[in-house]
């Protein structure tokens, strides 16, 4: 009986412990899935977006409650020259890296010649420092520099938000790259020749940076200070961070003294934590587990629960230029697509799948923006007149197997595809399985086909796919819609997966980004999204609406449309 | 004539056990269900008279049929249960697994109101005749017709793979049991010629007719079986002519020089290298590889799993081998293949049949626990497991645990529990 | 003793390289390509700025991972193909050329050819290292294509997790099922016997994600019982910087209670069952009845004497129970999110790093094997008549 006994008390030890939950100022806050890496320029995940918020610091951030730009490490909003190509900034003073060091333009000049140069490890970002020609530091003041951008855009200011300011005494201690000129960096010819710059890029490259806490460094009021692989990642607060009484500004403030990032991928555990009041903040958490959570009121006298919009949205893009050999041309007819969007069954998914939580979305623009067109209604789940459009279409059952089939180009092609969606997300599979169903009542036979994630991105950006369900997230700066959009962006294997763009919406886009002037931008944009809309290259599916539950230990709570929702960093311990 | 007395021997003891007798039934139950499935949980009325006609929308294999000028598309799923039918007769479960009900989604519960909504758009409470009994899942499939339906998986994933492995396990466990290390004899042309044959076989599978495997393994179902089975015939239909072509030379030439054969040795290795590799991470990391289906799954699993019941199988043909039924089989000098297979292979069965049994449970579990993990598994077909992986989300939908988990549970109950009432037979 | 313990070692090392051959064989044919998930994602030494970039690209990581090589030590070909054709690592290209070559060859398609590449190839440098590898015994099983980490790296830490649980768990399963064994045989009859037997017959039958999932929904779930806490495997704030093991294991305790039990219960009809039975055996034999007669008390015989001449079959059991738990591991640790090899490895499989995933697999392999090695050894130790066979 002994061995009973041993495990009767192991179980008493176990009642003892496992429910103590420290009172002190830590932050726990759930993670749906870990960063692949920390790297401050090439990596690419949201999660180290969010942690890139408390750790690093960026020339200008986003003001959260008015969707403005807000200075951060300069004094003020750059002064821009007549021509709209040159930006002059001025940083604060008084700003020090953690080891004392002053942040000077140098550091600024070392960000932007670590991002542009053609060696360092950043694909995805080296676009959006193209159109920087070139920095100057005013010789007479370490403090002020000039931006000298090649042509005016709508983000030119707006592209500093998202990338941290690097400090060069950290990442090139042998100030390698100040040797060089911008435009020999970029140039791949002159570079052949400098193996110096390649020691640089390698060392910069390499998985330290993005893995290892004790080569992570940034202006940040927090620091990383604990990664442990597959469970949590520490923010700590830093003792003698520069800022330390700019209470005004979110991006300098650290009230908790401790944020840990803890990872759960799945649901239902993560729902038992929060119950057991083991986290303090999720914004993740799915929506069934939302609304049950919702409806639990012992869990709203300690939680706060609330809904907030974002700027993301789901959607499935069709392929309108298949190669029509292993891709047949199935959607190249608008009218085709319009049936496809007729037959997705909006009202069900929005049910089942999002608690009825998620807003319909019309074009490539979230209705939460300002320049989102109104005047354009969504298309309607309407099976019949589906029909009837791909009757007219000549989409024809000729053969009564259930399968619609057409002649095209002197071959009989059936209504038959492939839905590509990455694996391991429940919420997609049943989607497609809800897409399918409802394809297939109106004779077209949609197999599902789940890929992992470089598969998937492969195929998307490759053409060599039928539809696709994905999502995209954005922000609350003005929309370039030259990545999605563009037919350049088709060619190059780039975003623009479904074949958009004519030689008219090219024209538009180019005028978009390059309008100032704010209203003439918006009028703009709005005829883009007619145009998306009379082609419907994808299905237009819903805005994600963020799932917030916060702790009532937790005070000086707000909640913004824009990524992440939440600023961790700003809430309170309540007394 | 030996199989027979066993089978009379089984019977009696078959009327004595209560619990084999029990778990037999039950067993026969499971296999029932699964053949029934179609008839049991089906959205399709089984029986309806539409406009004065007489319909049998189960049993029918069309599409679409025409009665006056309206068209009647038989995949209307849900459009059965709101088809002004003048008598319908519905499946005691009135959902196919796959046929989405929205209206009850996502996962309400056995006890929760169900409702539906009819042609004009109005709400009423659900019949009882087309009640989820079982509750639904998220995207409103009903979990009884779910839990039909998976009986076919569970138990066909099962029979099956155990048909390759027992087929495996009894040849290589009887030829090594029976012959070890010193029995077979072959001359130097036919080892040479083993070789060789060896090299061909692989050129053959893996080159010759890779691009027709591997488009089997692409659309799995029975292609994929018949590529498989008839690329092994191949393999043994080469080994058999190349071996007798070497014994042929060897006798052209008068080589008389024997060499012992040590097959046992062979199979004990090969048995000890696929036991020491994880079953199930091996299944996950091969079905992986391919595009995921049922008749993969079962290959892998048959071909992975037969060890077991070739160390058995060998244990008792060493047993058997000192018997002497078997060396006064060999006085009268019947051939190898007449003693292995007609005058040993009754007695062992018994043996055999514990360790294939509990193959069987091993299966099932193999099975559901890839469903579980969502890998290796065709995603549009619902199994026992995949409906728990769906509870794996949500707790609070217990009948998505309970329900399936019960059942897999019963199933590999049944067939451990037959396996030790069979082993106690002696 | 060390004699046979050498002679059983050389025996695993032809395992040990089948088991190799099996993973490789696993890995080579893996599907998708590496060098361009690599360079899609990551492409250290250069930008992508034109499709001339990317082949160089391709190129270069094509020569980082070996891939370059041939395959194997050997090969067997149609003797249409020349025998450089694996220089050619783009798979459309190799697919287009090899229809090409198959169009010309004539019968020369159907006649197989072998050539012997020699030691330069990518299954001796994924096992002995070479052209930027380690090798694997070496502890190197190349780079994680998801993560461009070290396999090694991410795995060590997932290592030693997985197995701490799976050597507690059959620890436990011995301290608990061997007096439930001994109960067993000294009264078969006892309702004791036969409840413990039917209990452990029905754990025994219990598939462990149904037990895992009902555990957590039962005793972690603040509706029901919230006894343990859900997920992870230490305290959310980590441990102490200063904390002893001793401190380290009280704080993961109460986590590893749940998945300790499912981990666990599913071997204890087995161990039992065979503890019962042996024990049962020695009781019928004669030096049993000399230590009755002698006035030994019956816990002293049951205990001293009888167990530890039935401890031969409980060994064995070892080597059998072992690659269960490793290969369960995978559903387990997927329940209670425990950082461990089976975790990993649905992480892998999911984001197709093939890499990690055959890394496991011969990971787990070769402590399978150290098993038997390590049960046959002790079997030779326990009874010493072994040694001489």
């Amino acid at each position: 009986m002994k061995p009973v006994l041993y495990f009767l008390s192991v179980l008493l030890i176990a009642l003892s412990s496992s429910c103590k939950k420290t009172q002190s100022n830590v932050l726990v806050v759930h993670l749906m899935s870990e960063p692949e890496d920390m790297h401050p320029t090439n990596g690419a995940s949201a999660v180290r977006a969010e942690i890139n918020l408390y750790t690093n610091l960026s020339l200008l951030r986003v003001n959260y409650k008015t969707g403005e730009l807000l200075p951060c490490l300069v004094k003020a909003l750059p002064v821009v020259s007549l021509d709209g190509l040159n930006y002059n900034y001025e940083l604060k003073n008084n700003m020090t890296w953690d080891d004392g060091t002053p942040i000077t333009a140098r550091d600024i000049l070392f960000t932007a010649k670590a991002s542009k140069c053609l060696y360092t490890n950043n694909p995805g970002f080296k676009p959006y420092w193209e159109n920087i020609l070139d920095i100057e530091e005013d010789p007479n003041d370490i403090r002020k520099f000039t931006v000298i951008m090649k042509r005016p855009y709508i983000l030119n200011t707006w592209f500093w938000t998202d990338f941290p300011i690097l400090q060069e005494a950290f990442y090139d201690k042998s100030k390698t790259l100040s040797k060089y000129k911008n435009a020999q960096l970029t140039d791949s010819v002159f570079l052949q020749t400098k193996p110096d710059v390649k020691k640089w890029a390698d060392e910069f490259n390499s998985s330290k940076y993005s893995t290892d806490p004790q080569f992570m460094n940034g202006g940040g009021p927090y620091k990383i200070t604990k990664w442990d692989k597959g469970v949590s990642i520490t923010l700590e607060k830093k003792k003698d961070h520069w800022s330390g009484n700019c209470k005004n500004d979110w991006y300098c403030q650290a009230n908790p003294d401790k944020i840990i990032l803890k990872l759960n991928s799945n649901n239902a555990s993560a729902l038992l934590e929060l119950k057991n009041g083991l986290i303090d903040v999720s914004t993740v958490i799915d929506y069934a587990s939302f609304s049950e959570l919702s409806k639990d009121e012992n869990f709203k006298k300690n939680y706060l629960l609330k809904l907030a919009d974002t700027y993301n949205y789901t959607y499935v893009a069709m392929n309108m230029k298949p190669d029509g050999q292993k891709h047949k041309k199935l959607f190249t007819d608008p009218d085709v697509r319009k049936a496809m969007a007729m037959l997705t069954p909006y009202e069900q998914i929005n049910k089942t799948l999002y608690e009825n939580h998620n807003k319909r979305v019309i074009g490539p623009i979230s209705p939460n923006k300002p320049d989102f067109n109104t005047a354009l209604s969504p298309i309607a789940f309407d099976v019949e007149a589906a029909k009837d459009i791909l009757d007219e279409a000549g989409w024809t059952d000729t053969d009564n197997d259930n399968i619609r089939d057409k002649m095209v180009d002197g071959e009989k092609v059936k209504m038959e595809f492939n839905i590509n969606f990455i694996k391991g997300s429940k919420v997609w599979e049943d989607l497609g399985k809800q897409l399918s169903e409802s394809m297939g009542k109106a004779g077209i036979y949609a197999m599902l086909n789940p890929l992992d994630y470089n598969g998937f991105f492969g195929a998307a950006t490759g053409h060599d796919f039928d539809m696709i369900i994905g999502a995209w997230q954005s922000s609350a700066p003005p929309e370039d819609f030259s990545q999605l959009w563009h037919s350049s962006s088709w060619t190059n294997h780039g975003l623009n997966f479904t074949g958009f763009g004519t030689p008219q919406s090219d024209a538009l886009i180019d005028s978009i980004n390059t309008c100032i002037n704010e209203p003439k931008r918006i009028e703009l944009s709005k005829r883009f999204q007619q145009l998306v809309y009379d082609e419907q290259p994808y299905i237009f599916m819903f805005t994600q609406t963020r799932r917030v539950i916060v702790s009532k230990k937790w005070d000086n709570l707000e909640i913004y449309t824009e990524y992440p929702g939440v600023l961790l960093n700003t809430l309170k311990l309540k007394d | 004539m030996k199989l027979k007395q066993t089978y009379i021997t089984f019977n009696d003891i078959l009327s004595k056990n209560r619990i084999m007798r029990r778990c037999i039934k039950v067993f026969f139950a499971f296999i029932v269900i699964a053949i029934l499935a179609p008839v049991l949980a089906n959205d399709r009325p089984l029986i309806c008279k539409y406009k004065g006609e007489w319909l049998f929308p189960v049993f029918s294999s069309k599409n679409l049929i025409f009665i006056g000028s309206e068209s009647i598309n038989y995949n209307m799923a849900k459009g059965w249960k709101t088809l002004e039918t003048e008598f319908s007769f519905f499946p005691p479960c009135a959902y196919s697994p796959n046929s989405i009900d929205a209206d009850n989604a996502p996962r309400k519960s056995p006890f929760d109101s169900q409702t539906m909504t009819l042609k004009n758009g109005e709400m009423k409470a659900l019949p009882y005749k087309f009640r989820h009994w079982l509750g639904t899942t998220q995207n409103g499939n009903d979990v009884l017709s779910c839990l039909v339906h998976g009986t076919k998986i569970s138990l066909s994933v099962g029979i099956f793979s155990m048909l390759i492995a027992s087929l495996l396990g009894i040849v290589f466990g009887a030829s090594a049991g029976y012959f070890q290390n010193n029995t077979l004899k072959i001359g130097v042309f036919q080892i040479i010629f083993l070789i060789l044959v060896t090299f061909f076989n692989y050129f053959l599978c893996f080159i010759i007719r890779a691009d027709k495997l591997s488009e089997g393994f692409q659309s799995g179902g029975i292609w994929l079986i018949y590529q498989v089975m008839f690329t092994i015939y191949l393999v043994i239909q080469n080994t058999v002519i190349f071996l007798w072509l070497g014994k042929w030379i060897d006798k052209k030439f008068n080589i008389d020089h024997k060499i012992n054969f040590p097959i046992d040795t062979i199979v004990m290795r090969l048995i000890e290298i696929l036991n020491s590799i994880p079953t199930l991470l091996l299944i996950i990391a091969m079905s992986a590889i391919t595009k995921p289906s049922f008749s993969l799954l079962i290959v892998i699993i048959g071909f992975l799993s037969w060890t077991g019941i070739a160390r058995i199988t060998r244990a008792e043909y060493m047993k058997a081998k000192q018997l002497d039924y078997v060396t006064s089989c060999k006085a009268i000098g019947l051939g190898y293949y007449r003693i292995i297979a007609r005058h040993i292979l009754p007695n062992v069965l018994p043996v055999i049949l514990v360790q294939v049994v509990f193959g069987l449970a091993g299966a099932v579990l193999i099975e559901a626990s890839l469903s579980f993990i969502g890998v290796g598994v065709p995603l549009d077909i619902i199994t026992w497991g995949s409906l728990l992986n769906e509870a794996r989300d949500h707790f609070s939908a217990w009948w998505l645990v309970v329900f399936p988990g019960l059942c897999v549970f019963t199933l590999i109950f049944v067939y451990n529990k037959i396996a030790v009432e069979i082993s106690k037979i002696k | 003793m060390w004699r046979y313990a050498l002679k059983r070692f050389f025996w695993f090392i032809p395992t040990l390289f089948a088991v190799t051959i099996i993973g490789f064989v696993l890995l080579a044919n893996a599907p998708g390509d590496p060098v361009n998930s690599l360079v899609l994602s990551s492409n250290s030494g250069g930008s992508m700025q034109s499709i001339k970039d990317l082949e160089i690209q391709k190129k270069y990581w094509s020569k980082q991972l070996g891939l370059d090589l041939p395959l194997f030590y050997f090969s067997v070909q149609r003797l249409s193909e020349p025998d450089t054709l694996y220089k050619i690592t783009d798979e459309a290209q190799l697919k287009k050329l090899k229809a090409d070559l198959k169009i010309n060859g004539g019968f020369k398609n159907y006649i197989p050819k072998i050539t012997w590449y020699g030691f330069h190839n990518q299954y001796h440098r994924w096992l002995f290292g070479g052209n930027n590898s380690n090798g694997i015994v070496r502890g190197d099983f190349g780079m994680s294509i998801s993560k461009k980490e070290p396999v090694i790296v991410i795995l060590k830490d997932k290592l030693i997790w997985s197995l701490t649980f799976s050597i507690l768990s059959i620890l436990l399963a011995y301290v608990i099922s061997i007096p439930i064994g001994i109960r067993m045989a000294k009264d078969p009859e006892s309702r004791f016997s036969k409840i413990s037997q039917f209990v452990l017959f029905l754990l025994y039958s219990m598939p462990s994600f149904f037990m895992g999932v009902l555990l957590l929904m039962l005793f972690a779930n603040p509706d029901v019982l919230s006894v343990f806490p859900p997920s992870g495997i230490k305290p959310i704030e980590g441990y102490d910087d200063q904390s002893s093991l001793f401190t380290k294991i009280c704080d993961s305790l109460p986590y590893m209670i749940l998945p300790l039990i499912c981990y666990t219960y599913a071997s204890l009809a087995f161990i039992s069952r065979l503890t019962a039975t042996s024990i049962t055996e020695q009781l019928g034999l004669d030096y049993i009845k000399t230590a009755k007669a002698k006035g030994l008390s019956e816990k002293t015989i049951l205990w001293k004497h009888a167990l530890k001449n039935s401890a031969l079959p409980l060994i064995t059991v070892f080597s059998s129970v072992f690659p269960g738990v490793v290969g369960g591991s995978v559903i387990i640790e997927s329940i209670f999110t425990i950082p461990g090899m089976g975790l990993e490895t649905v992480r892998a499989i999911i984001s197709h790093d093939y890499p990690v995933v055959i890394a496991v697999i011969t990971l787990s392999s070769v402590l399978t094997i150290f098993s038997y090695l390590l049960a046959d050894i002790l079997y030779a130790w326990v009874d010493p008549r072994i040694r001489t066979y």
